[in-house]
């Protein structure tokens, strides 16, 4: 039975960080924002990262969550001038339109792995959150598979996550983050953008050597 | 058998349908469209006449790019499209120096400067779909067939409407002959279509080629090298310190 | 959400098989799914090709599409080859549609302002909210200022189609406007009045015509899908057509002739051919006879209207006139062209009767309702919601006065349509009451003659809640967000309307909605219910329920329709019909129910109402580009990019004297308003014109491509009060869109 590293383990936790803290805001997250800091904060130490800038500009915010939602609103759905850093792979990879190429492209990784969108929540397959949350599964799944010794399948969860890091994240998030950067009022948002790139690129490393 | 599109220009209402469904399905690069829809005013008020032709690779039958290109990128498929392949491209522009019709773009936007043009959807061709304009197109402007029927039926509109068209097929014999044929109810000039005889553009390209890199070589080299030595003497001549005489003189 | 409680040690991070750990004062990020989960068996993936058969929406031409799916996203779309409008092809705008769809601009979610001033360029603040928020808060304002101002006091501005009429009068309220009086009214009237006994129709059989008349209409430059192919058609077959209109439209460019007749005065020309018609006997006097009535009182009315009169009136000579009047009695068949804002719509004040002469003229030559005419819409009779469900009757306040003063305009007010024209004076002047909310559907501000003005009128309402799909200006003024489908993502039945000449249906199977967005039927009828309106929603009304009926009335399944094709009808030739929808059954050249509602049964020569003079000398035109649609189409990246602002079309030999150039940045000023633009030089336009294309100008900047690109023509267009309204003596209430004289100047 081979034991997840630590950085297999936060992996995981990592993403789901993100994806908590890229969601519309509301009075749960900020009740537990402090928590869901710490964790980040932790979780980012095995891979060297800071989540000071985001602890910094939570501070900032001083638990003004009407603030935070028009500042997400504007950037991330509908904006002035129009809707600021549209956070969609299709807008920047495919000709500034939504359900381009690579929403098909999530959309196929997404069945092979056995998942489908929910109905529930209206989400387009290459909106970065379920993104990141695909990224989430797919260390979860490797986690558990490590932890039940099923070589095979961990192998074939970080194959997957490189193969979608590669393809469907990081071609367009740097420049969603710099639409971000151009485009904010508050601390927040930027610095969470900068912070999920600067993963991406470190998770990518990590998982490049894995392969080898 | 040659596939070959007849566009019939008094069809066409410049709706530009065909060149915005080219434009999001086959993506040229940004700015670029593949064709286009030329809007012509011809006359003085309050005798005007306003035409509109679609513009777009001819698709020529003896292509004079393909000639050009010195790294073969550019061949002509047997059923009709020019087609080209961008990862060969060296960026010479010699099939742009040879297009009687001005066909060829540089996608400044690619890495390394390729040419581009439109393919006739040679893709979509080769499982049986039409190319997009054709498809697209509402108003009857464009017609799809095989070279010699569309011959065939360009001659029969002229004949039912002589006073509607001018009484010649362009494309059926300018530079050797085209796939994209044209009727009009103008002189083709007035439409940009450039006057060719039937002579291939590409026997004139091949001369180019063939008599003119070596020629141009010769005399641009040696203008260069005749710059150059005034050049290297100018900036001797500046290194040396400028006596008051000289400062006058400037 | 509520986040688990998983904790997070140190040393141990996420277990994440769910092991209980030891409590640690860190983290509780979850170990769950959101947007993400299972397939309960291995799905298909779904990269196959499929189709959903639909009607485009775009405008209201509403050609059936088939639009092709490859994992689940449409790739193009093209005309349904069944439908007896789209022949198989779509046109520019219905092929863009796509990017409308796929806009990332689109309204996503239910929204609410939290920056309570209002006005232009001013940021809403918007924040989402759910839908359950949205509705209540519409919900109560409505239910509230209802109770207090009474239901007068809420005004809806939307298509007078089903739902939207139910809304309204279930809601109690008079004020349901539509934007009829700057679109075709006056065709409406006269189609009433002369022929119908209700509306205009719209199917026109142009591709038999022999000889295409027409004033100001351009059909084929507007790219109607349907006409542009039957109009070239019959020109390949032979056919003549004759434009007179200021502009050399693209119908024009494609005519034997284009006479640049003077701007507003096709009524006298119009009148000369009548007097000529009859006066030579050309008429075709078997229809005349048979299916007609006041021929002796038109004959008589006419007769001093001589070619020499309207000549220097029109500015085109008598011989024209005379010629044209002749050719167009003596090639059958012969149809006069049009549809909305040609020159017998609602552009003038005498358009009314530009509108009755070109009845008129079809008539004297027995084109209505015969090959190659306007053909009377032949529409199978599908249920209303009364013949569905049983609900109250609604209250008798929706026979009240309105805000727009339409009651007061007799012959038009049972065509249940609106004023945009008067709206913005009626709220500023509170008259004959103050309105207090709105709710705005599928309407834009920028539509409105003189838009500065109705948003100052806007602004004195407490509460504005908005349908729609894009962020356009009236979003950006709404108190509520209420993101709407693209006619993509709804379903039912469309009959088809535009080219009817048997009945015919087209499906609609919706595509799953790209965002979080509701129909207006859904949303109107849930705002019914929490307002304590449910007595008008009885269980079980909807879209699918009225789908449902009407199926059944047809006889026929969804399925069935789509097995198919997505088309239900059966092609039959046209019975011509013999009888009319007037009270004497006939088609009236002297319209008793104009004579009865007090307006002249004739039409007299009239002026238009501006006059140019030094001090305003150019005469407005207002036209569009083919891939335009009012002001929707805009934000599409690609058709935006051939035009990607309006500007001022001057004669090329003028625009010199004046010493415009080419790109020169000039104003263009009326008595409303000046709006500034760059030249375009045209040999195409009389010398005493500036026409400016419409839909641009858009100041709302939740549209990223196509904010502050050129400048609304609309401005330039003064707003009426009734009493102006009614001063003109129009029963058709027209707007007078180009009524319209300005100066134009460099900057």
């Amino acid at each position: 039975m081979q034991a997840p590293s630590e950085q297999a383990l936060a992996r995981p936790a990592i993403y789901q960080a993100l994806v908590k803290g890229l969601a519309y805001p509301s009075e749960e997250f900020m009740a537990q924002a402090q928590a869901w800091q710490t964790a980040l904060t932790e979780a980012l130490e095995t891979v060297d990262l800071s989540a000071d800038q985001v602890a910094a500009a939570l501070e900032e915010s001083n638990g003004d969550l009407q603030a935070l939602q028009v500042e997400h609103t504007r950037l991330f759905i509908n904006g002035v001038p129009h809707v600021l850093a549209p956070p969609y792979a299709s807008v920047y990879e495919d000709g500034g339109q939504l359900m381009g190429q690579s929403a098909a492209r999530a959309l196929r990784a997404y069945q092979e792995a056995g998942l489908m969108l929910s109905a529930a929540v209206h989400a387009l397959p290459d909106h970065l959150a379920v993104e990141l949350e695909f990224m989430f599964y797919l260390g979860r799944e490797e986690v558990e598979a490590d932890e039940q010794g099923d070589a095979a399948q961990a192998d074939v969860m970080r194959q997957r996550s490189v193969v979608f890091l590669n393809e469907c994240l990081l071609p367009w998030v740097p420049a969603w983050r710099q639409h971000v950067e151009e485009s904010a009022r508050l601390a927040f948002y930027p610095a969470l953008a900068r912070l999920a790139e600067a993963w991406l690129r470190t998770d990518a490393e990590y998982l490049t050597t894995m392969k080898v | 058998m040659s596939r070959a599109v007849l566009v019939d220009t008094p069809f066409c209402l410049a709706c530009n349908a065909c060149s915005a469904e080219c434009k999001f399905e086959n993506q040229p690069p940004e700015g670029l469209f593949y064709t286009r829809i030329d809007q012509i005013e011809l006359g003085e008020y309050p005798a005007v006449k306003a035409e509109y032709i679609k513009r777009q690779c001819m698709h020529c039958e003896h292509p004079a790019c393909v000639s050009a290109c010195p790294v073969k990128a550019l061949h002509k498929l047997p059923d009709g499209p020019v087609v080209y392949e961008a990862e060969r491209c060296i960026g010479c522009r010699y099939c742009m120096v040879a297009c009687p019709f001005n066909i060829p773009k540089i996608d400044f936007n690619a890495r390394l400067p390729v040419i581009t043009k439109c393919d006739f959807c040679a893709d979509r061709q080769a499982v049986g779909e039409s190319p997009v304009c054709v498809r697209t197109c509402p108003f009857g402007a464009l017609e799809m067939g095989e070279r010699d029927e569309l011959i065939v039926e360009a001659q029969a509109r002229i004949s039912q409407s002589p006073d509607r068209y001018i009484n010649h097929i362009y494309g059926q014999e300018e530079a050797g002959g085209t796939s994209w044929l044209y009727l009009s109810s103008v002189p083709f000039t007035e439409l940009g279509l450039p006057e060719l005889g039937s002579e291939p553009v590409s026997e004139l390209s091949e001369k180019v080629a063939i008599y003119g890199t070596p020629t141009a070589l010769v005399t641009v080299g040696a203008a260069l090298a005749g710059v150059y030595w005034v050049t290297k003497r100018r900036m001797e001549m500046m290194t040396k310190p400028v006596t008051q005489d000289q400062k006058e003189s400037e | 959400m509520a986040l688990p409680n998983i904790t997070l040690s140190r040393r141990q991070f996420l277990k994440l098989t769910g092991a209980a750990t030891a409590a640690a004062s860190t983290a509780t990020l979850g170990n769950s799914l959101q947007f993400l989960t299972p397939v309960a068996q291995a799905a298909p993936l779904s990269a196959e090709d499929t189709i959903l058969y639909g009607v485009c929406g775009v405008c209201s031409m509403g050609c059936a599409y088939i639009a092709h799916l490859r994992g689940g996203r449409i790739t193009h779309l093209t005309g349904n080859p069944a439908d007896q409008t789209a022949e198989g092809s779509l046109c520019v705008k219905g092929y863009s549609g796509v990017r409308l769809l796929y806009d990332p601009d689109r309204l996503k979610y239910p929204m609410k302002r939290t920056n309570p001033e209002k006005g232009v360029g001013v940021d809403p603040g918007w924040v989402k909210i759910s839908w359950d928020e949205a509705l209540d808060l519409t919900a109560n304002t409505f239910k509230e200022v209802r109770d207090t101002f009474g239901p007068q006091a809420i005004m809806l501005v939307a298509r007078t189609k089903t739902w939207q009429k139910h809304f309204a009068q279930a809601s109690g309220t008079p004020n349901h406007v539509g934007h009829n009086n700057t679109c075709y009214t006056t065709h409406d009237v006269i189609w009433r009045a002369m022929v119908t006994g209700k509306g205009k129709t719209w199917t026109v059989d142009y591709e038999h015509s022999q000889y295409i008349l027409a004033f100001g209409w351009d059909g084929m430059g507007k790219s109607k899908n349907h006409w542009g192919r039957a109009v070239n058609q019959a020109l390949a077959n032979g056919a003549r057509l004759v434009v007179f209109d200021p502009r050399l439209s693209i119908t024009a460019s494609k005519a034997h002739e284009w006479i640049p007749i003077k701007p507003g005065t096709d009524l006298a020309a119009l009148l000369a051919m009548i007097h000529v018609i009859i006066d030579e006997e050309l008429y075709d006097h078997e229809f005349v006879n048979n299916y007609t009535t006041g021929f002796d009182e038109l004959k008589a009315h006419v007769k001093d209207y001589t070619p020499e009169w309207a000549a220097p009136i029109c500015e085109v000579p008598a011989e024209t006139l005379a010629r044209t009047a002749r050719e167009f009695a003596t090639t059958k068949p012969a149809v006069v062209a049009h549809h909305k804002r040609d020159a017998g719509g609602p552009n003038y004040t005498n358009s009314w009767r530009t509108a009755q002469c070109f009845v008129i003229m079809d008539a004297l030559v027995g084109s209505l309702d015969r090959p190659g005419g306007h053909i009377l819409d032949r529409k199978p009779k599908l249920p209303g919601l009364r013949d569905v469900w049983e609900f109250p009757d609604y209250a008798d306040t929706i026979k009240g006065p309105r805000i727009d003063g339409l009651e007061q305009f007799p012959v038009l007010k049972p065509l249940g349509k609106g004023s945009f024209s008067t709206l913005a004076e009626g709220i500023l002047s509170q008259s004959p009451y103050p309105v207090k909310a709105a709710f705005f559907w599928k309407h834009n501000i920028l539509s409105f003659p003189n838009p500065p003005r109705l948003v100052e009128a806007l602004k004195t309402l407490d509460f504005i809640a908005v349908s729609d799909v894009l962020p356009t200006e009236i979003v950006q003024l709404a108190d509520v967000v209420l993101p709407d489908n693209t006619f993509y993502e709804g379903s039912g039945l469309n009959a088809r309307q535009y080219h009817a000449t048997y009945p015919q249906v087209a499906l609609r199977e919706p595509l799953p909605p790209v965002h979080d967005t509701k129909s207006f039927t859904s949303v109107s009828l849930e705002i019914l219910k929490r307002m304590g309106l449910g007595e008008y929603v009885p269980e079980g009304m909807g879209g699918k329920g009225l789908t449902q009926a009407e199926l059944e009335v047809l006889g026929t399944t969804a399925d069935e329709i789509k097995a198919q094709g997505g088309i239900w009808g059966e092609a039959a030739p046209i019975k011509p019909n013999t009888e009319f929808g007037t009270a004497s059954k006939k088609i009236e050249f002297k319209a008793t129910l104009l004579e009865e509602n007090g307006y002249p049964g004739l039409p007299s020569w009239q002026p238009p109402r501006a006059k140019s003079d030094a001090n305003y000398p150019f005469h407005l035109l207002i036209w569009r580009r083919p891939w335009d649609r009012m002001t929707q189409t805009q934000n599409d990246p690609i058709v935006s990019s051939f035009c990607p602002e309006n500007r001022a079309m001057l004669n090329a030999a003028r625009a010199r004297e004046m010493g415009i150039a080419e790109g020169d940045e000039v104003w263009i000023e009326s008595l409303a308003n000046k709006i500034k633009l760059k030249a375009r030089l045209t040999q195409g336009i009389r010398p005493d014109c500036v026409a400016v294309e419409h839909g641009f100008g858009h100041w709302s900047t939740g549209l990223s491509i196509a904010y502050g690109k050129g400048a609304n023509d609309g401005d330039l267009i003064p707003t009426h009060t009734v009493e102006q309204q009614l001063a003109a003596g129009d029963p058709a209430m027209s707007a007078m869109m180009e009524d319209v004289v300005v100066k134009v100047y460099k900057v």
